[in-house]
């Protein structure tokens, strides 16, 4: 799927689905086999973790405090699977052209604006995160839980450092308040049936 | 002209200075005053005391291109189009216009090719070049350069310099280790302890530093 | 002493470097352009990155040391003795060698970029590490100091130093070069041969170059003497 949109619409009717019930997760599994391209996270260990470890971790706990596991077992693996394909679908931008599209130059800028740094600082976060870690590891051997505090504590204010950077930087480059932005959308052959697909799924689900 | 009168501001002094259009070199030691002074010239800080005028208006007040000291840590957006339209969507040109502008201003910097990338897979040197893009996509009357040419090789701080003459801003500021660059610029500013010690042309200032590491390479001629 | 690279191929982000040849006891110069990956190799001969073919094998080596080009990841001290200290040296004698005498109280953030890296590259330099690898240590330094860092490599005599960088005004002096060019790394071999081979000397030494002199080494120094046929 290439239209932005139609992922989010997608994912959201999905997800609500297969939280509401066994049958709707099933069905939700059901469009990830045929709508998507069915890639897991192989290359990258913490993704895949977390679609297997996590579901499993919560559906232990629900089983230990009496309630149904394997449901919650289900319902969790595919509302994550079907995350995980929206996540691997990201190219770049799509929050600032689907923000534009759906609130304007005003609002929707800004929404787009502030989701694109997010995620921006998400990955300058990691990439901070992994090189901080390896310089500490070659400088004091082994990485105690002593010397990684002030480590982190440096790490936190390099954020909030360059949160204040950006801060000069919007203004310096003429920011006040959106932006004006005709965003434009791709669509493959197969996006819109697999969104109305994922659409009916999600209404056969919730409406009794 | 920029003029800097009876300006303070942290470890910076300067009581008065004529600054004329054209490329200016600032040099010094580490920890010297450049960056400061560099983000006063660009209405990024404001001074505690003491005015700075460009062409006769506050830098605020004028159409100013940055590109900091780490530019790799300001990319906003993911697409390199986008980075680079972001001063011209924020104010609102409309978008078949940014759009052209955007392909114009990367076709002079040679980065025509990075349009479609997203700016997280860029090596250092080419999120440097997208930053100056950015900062000369508004076509603005100073341009403010913070030791760009350190994350760019020989080459590319050639083509920096090409870009720097050819670009239409009255005025091009920046902080520059390499003496070859401030060679070729138009006036040099050597700064240290805060203060503006030597100011006037590349010749003048090279010879009142000679004995100093702040030397042309040699062999090198105008 | 030596680091083996054997059919390397080393992916980060959609780009490809491949990489053979072993690195010596000496200084190596690994130059090449802007993007070209040095910053990918540097990491993967320091065990920061797993090269996604090939093998690299370090050999008699107990210590590696990797200086990043930006030194904040490197800082964890409150003040700049606690910095120094946590590098496990000894405060007063380090700092005054960097140019912070007195300064010891300081907090490190409230440096500059160009001091941090001073600070950082005299704790590095100032351990003995068996392997130590620069990634572009030059940058954000000034004039005097990228000329006392030339100085301070000449004078390493123990263990490999492999010195990733664009710089091309200052160089040190070298025992092998190698160049990044289409992708691949290319090992010139030693000093003064390896100079004749460099596909984009810096222009102090393509200018001796040019005139038929090749100068005994890459330093500034080493291309006057040739052109001038003086002896250092």
């Amino acid at each position: 799927m290439r239209d932005p949109r139609l992922i989010l619409l997608s994912t959201v009717a999905l997800s609500a689905a297969a939280f509401v019930s066994i049958p709707g997760a099933l069905l939700a599994l059901g469009w990830w086999l045929i709508a998507t391209p069915r890639r897991l996270p192989h290359d990258r260990w913490r993704p895949a973790l977390g679609l297997v470890v996590f579901p499993l971790a919560t559906a232990a706990l629900a089983t230990l405090s009496g309630g149904d596991g394997l449901s919650y077992l289900l319902r969790l693996s595919a509302i994550l699977l079907v995350a995980s394909w929206a996540y691997s679908e990201r190219k770049g931008g799509e929050l600032l052209d689907v923000g534009s599209w759906a609130l304007g130059n005003g609002a929707g800028f800004e929404l787009g604006l502030v989701g694109e740094m997010a995620v921006q600082s998400l990955d300058v976060l990691d990439r901070d995160l992994s090189m901080l870690l390896l310089a500490l590891r070659q400088k004091s051997g082994r990485v105690t839980f002593r010397a990684l505090i002030p480590a982190l504590a440096i790490l936190v204010r390099r954020e909030l450092d360059r949160a204040r950077d950006l801060g000069d930087v919007l203004a310096v480059r003429g920011y006040r308040y959106g932006g004006s932005l005709c965003p434009r959308f791709d669509r493959g052959p197969w996006d819109v049936p697999a969104a109305v697909l994922a659409v009916g799924i999600a209404l056969a689900a919730l409406v009794p | 002209m920029i003029t800097i009168r009876g300006v303070a501001h942290r470890i910076l002094a300067i009581p008065d200075l004529l600054i004329p259009e054209g490329r200016v070199a600032v040099i010094g030691p580490n920890g010297g005053g450049k960056t400061t002074l560099l983000r006063l010239l660009a209405g990024i800080d404001l001074p505690v005391a003491g005015e700075i005028l460009i062409d006769g208006l506050p830098p605020r007040l004028r159409e100013v291109g940055w590109v900091g000291g780490e530019p790799d840590r300001d990319m906003v957006f993911h697409r390199v189009s986008d980075e680079i339209a972001a001063p011209l969507r924020f104010r609102q040109d409309p978008s078949p216009l940014v759009d052209k502008r955007v392909e114009a201003v990367a076709a002079e910097i040679g980065i025509g090719d990075l349009l479609g990338r997203v700016t997280g897979e860029l090596s250092t040197g080419e999120k440097v070049k997208v930053a100056l893009g950015t900062a000369l996509a508004s076509g603005p009357a100073i341009l403010v350069l913070d030791e760009t040419d350190s994350s760019l090789d020989g080459e590319s701080a050639g083509a920096l310099r090409e870009i720097i003459g050819r670009a239409s801003c009255f005025h091009v500021v920046f902080a520059t280790q390499r003496m070859d660059l401030a060679a070729r610029s138009d006036s040099v500013l050597y700064l240290e302890g805060g203060r503006v010690v030597h100011s006037g042309s590349p010749a003048a200032v090279f010879a009142a530093l000679s004995g100093t590491p702040f030397q042309p390479p040699a062999g090198w001629s105008r | 002493m030596r680091v083996v690279l054997e059919d390397v191929a080393i992916s980060r982000g959609g780009f490809r470097l491949r990489a053979s040849g072993s690195f010596g006891e000496g200084v190596h110069l690994v130059t090449g352009p802007v993007g070209s990956g040095k910053s990918t190799l540097a990491l993967a001969l320091a065990g920061g990155l797993s090269p996604s073919s090939g093998r690299i094998t370090c050999e008699g080596i107990r210590s590696r040391m990797l200086v990043l080009p930006f030194p904040g990841y490197h800082v964890t001290g409150r003040s700049l003795d606690e910095e120094v200290a946590s590098w496990g040296l000894s405060p007063e004698p380090v700092l005054a060698a960097a140019g912070f005498a007195g300064r010891g109280g300081e907090d490190p953030l409230r440096c500059s970029l160009g001091e941090l890296k001073r600070l950082v590259l005299s704790c590095a330099l100032a351990r003995e590490t068996d392997l130590l690898i620069l990634d572009e240590p030059y940058s954000s330094l000034d004039c005097g100091w990228k000329a006392e860092l030339s100085r301070r490599l000449g004078e390493r005599r123990n263990g490999i130093t492999i010195l990733l960088t664009h710089e091309d005004e200052q160089l040190p002096k070298v025992d092998e070069i190698w160049e990044i060019r289409d992708g691949g790394l290319a090992g010139l071999g030693r000093v003064p041969e390896a100079i004749r081979l460099w596909s984009r000397p810096p222009r102090y030494i393509r200018a001796a170059l040019e005139q038929g002199k090749v100068p005994a080494n890459v330093t500034p120094g080493d291309a006057r003497d040739a052109v001038c046929g003086t002896r250092g």
